[in-house]
């Protein structure tokens, strides 16, 4: 059913007017990880907003037009060649955090709409280091009764999985 | 002597859900359920479970009642506050959000966001009577203070829509900023305020002429508006900045901006004008700020995903 489906929800995707429109329910993810090692270590591996190429095992290419300037542009790449664009929103090296935006929904990349994350790094206990990523987005299915494959529980999952696969990454680099 | 004792405790026991005071009925999105604060005691008094995914909100004082849309579930949920509890569930539209209640209580009006229209339900009967066509994804309503009209944005037409509801027609379309959201109508009823979420400002609206008259620059996100008549501003929530926007309404200027939790959406005042309250959808809680001060005094933790996106302030005088 889904096959059928497809052509016709990237095309509405497509039209300008729809891309506007998401559903009425945020979604949220919240996930994060304890490190065992210092922040400056941590922060040196997630500072600059295209890294993610590096500790983020889904993701295969990063560029971005302004680096770790406000409103700087991201291009991500995953693994099946699919690419997402954010927009760096806020970067407060000082507080060791950024936030970022989905420009436009990529439902092929992942089935999620206005995606904003907060991607942050801050001391825990024991000179360990906790590292929080949270998202609030939208499912891309435009109506309101989505196929399965593009409900809100396969949006959390997705994000789920790419935050989950990122934060055990980092994890294993800082504590090498 | 046991007999009687026994008597009065009943009488006290039944008598306790009657409560007499100041009330944030919050929709929390992720647990499917309304928190009812008791804003003078700074706690949940109970937990009400309504639809699937609830988000708007309009309370009325003389109904004793608070209506709730629940877009997923597709329909409103009607509570009971006097005694905090879910009277019925009514079926309407595909996607409720927006809400409101006719000031003598006699009529709901629901924006539905995929159906592109403005639903009507008659209180005493709770039915559907009608439904008014509006622009795309209408999301916020407010009715003004005479009852006559009611002013609906259009999210993705990126206008607001004056709607008269004697005519139950469309009078005028306002274009404004992008993305308008949260509606609210002044206290006199001359001017309407609107978020316009992506272009992060505020228009301004006149009722007399149906223009925008001025467009208020505000933080990243503007979510939903309410008017501190007295001290002559406005109160704006940032989602993505996690502040309060303080617009002066004699400069159309911020003024000041006020930290409070992540992606705060829902905004509303007590009828003393000492208080507002803020829904945080990340943080799960509802902030109070002193008016006098414009400090965060206190912050209550609700349920998850808490939104309030309406008239959520209740107050009971029995």
């Amino acid at each position: 059913m889904l096959k059928n489906i497809k052509p016709i929800l990237i095309a509405l995707l497509l039209l300008p007017s729809l891309v506007l429109a998401h559903g009425p329910s945020r979604q949220k993810v919240v996930k994060e990880i304890e490190i065992n090692a210092p922040v400056d270590k941590v922060w040196a591996i997630v500072k600059d907003y295209c890294s993610i190429k590096d500790w983020n095992p889904d993701v295969t290419a990063c560029v971005s037009d302004k680096g770790n300037e406000p409103d700087s542009i991201r291009t991500i790449t995953l693994e099946n060649g699919q690419q997402m664009k954010e927009k760096l929103v806020k970067y407060k090296p000082d507080s060791t955090t950024y936030q970022y935006m989905l420009m436009e929904p990529n439902v092929e990349a992942m089935p999620i709409n206005t995606h904003g994350a907060t991607f942050s790094v801050r001391a825990g206990d024991n000179d360990k280091t906790i590292v929080e990523w949270k998202g609030a987005f939208y499912r891309s299915f435009p109506g309101p009764n989505p196929p399965p494959e593009l409900s809100d529980e396969a949006a959390t999952k997705a994000l789920t999985d790419f935050y989950t696969a990122g934060l055990e990454k980092i994890k294993a680099m800082a504590e090498k | 002597m046991y007999p009687r004792i026994l008597f009065f405790g009943l009488l006290l026991a039944f008598s306790i859900p009657v409560l007499a005071g100041t009330f944030a009925y919050v929709t929390n999105q992720g647990a499917d359920n309304v928190s009812v604060v008791d804003v003078e005691q700074d706690k949940v008094i109970a937990t009400i479970p309504v639809g699937h995914r609830p988000a708007g909100i309009a309370v009325s004082n003389i109904k004793k009642r608070a209506y709730v849309t629940n877009p997923e579930s597709k329909d409103i949920s009607i509570l009971d506050t006097e005694h905090n509890k879910l009277v019925k569930t009514i079926p309407v539209g595909s996607g409720a959000v927006g809400i409101a209640v006719h000031p003598d209580g006699s009529e709901v009006y629901i924006a539905d966001w995929y159906e592109h229209t403005v639903f009507i339900m008659d209180t005493a009967s709770r039915k559907i009577t009608g439904n008014i066509p509006v622009g795309n994804s209408p999301s916020g309503i407010a009715v003004c203070p005479d009852g006559k009209s009611l002013y609906v944005s259009n999210r993705d037409d990126n206008n607001v829509m004056h709607i008269d509801l004697l005519k139950r027609q469309v009078m005028a379309t306002i274009p404004v900023g992008k993305a308008p959201f949260g509606i609210t109508v002044s206290d006199s009823g001359d001017q309407v305020y609107v978020a316009n979420v992506q272009s992060g400002d505020i228009s301004i609206i006149d009722t007399r002429s149906d223009t925008v008259t001025s467009t208020v620059k505000v933080g990243l996100f503007p979510y939903a508006i309410v008017q501190d008549q007295p001290g002559n501003r406005l109160f704006v929530t940032n989602q993505k900045d996690s502040t309060i926007s303080v617009i002066d309404l004699d400069s159309y200027r911020e003024i000041q901006t006020i930290d409070v939790g992540e992606y705060p959406e829902g905004i509303d005042i007590n009828p003393s004008r000492k208080f507002i309250y803020v829904a945080n959808w990340f943080d799960d809680m509802l902030s109070i700020i002193d008016l006098k001060t414009l400090e965060v005094v206190k912050e209550i933790k609700t349920g998850s995903g808490s939104r309030a996106y309406g008239k959520f302030i209740y107050t009971s005088d029995q």
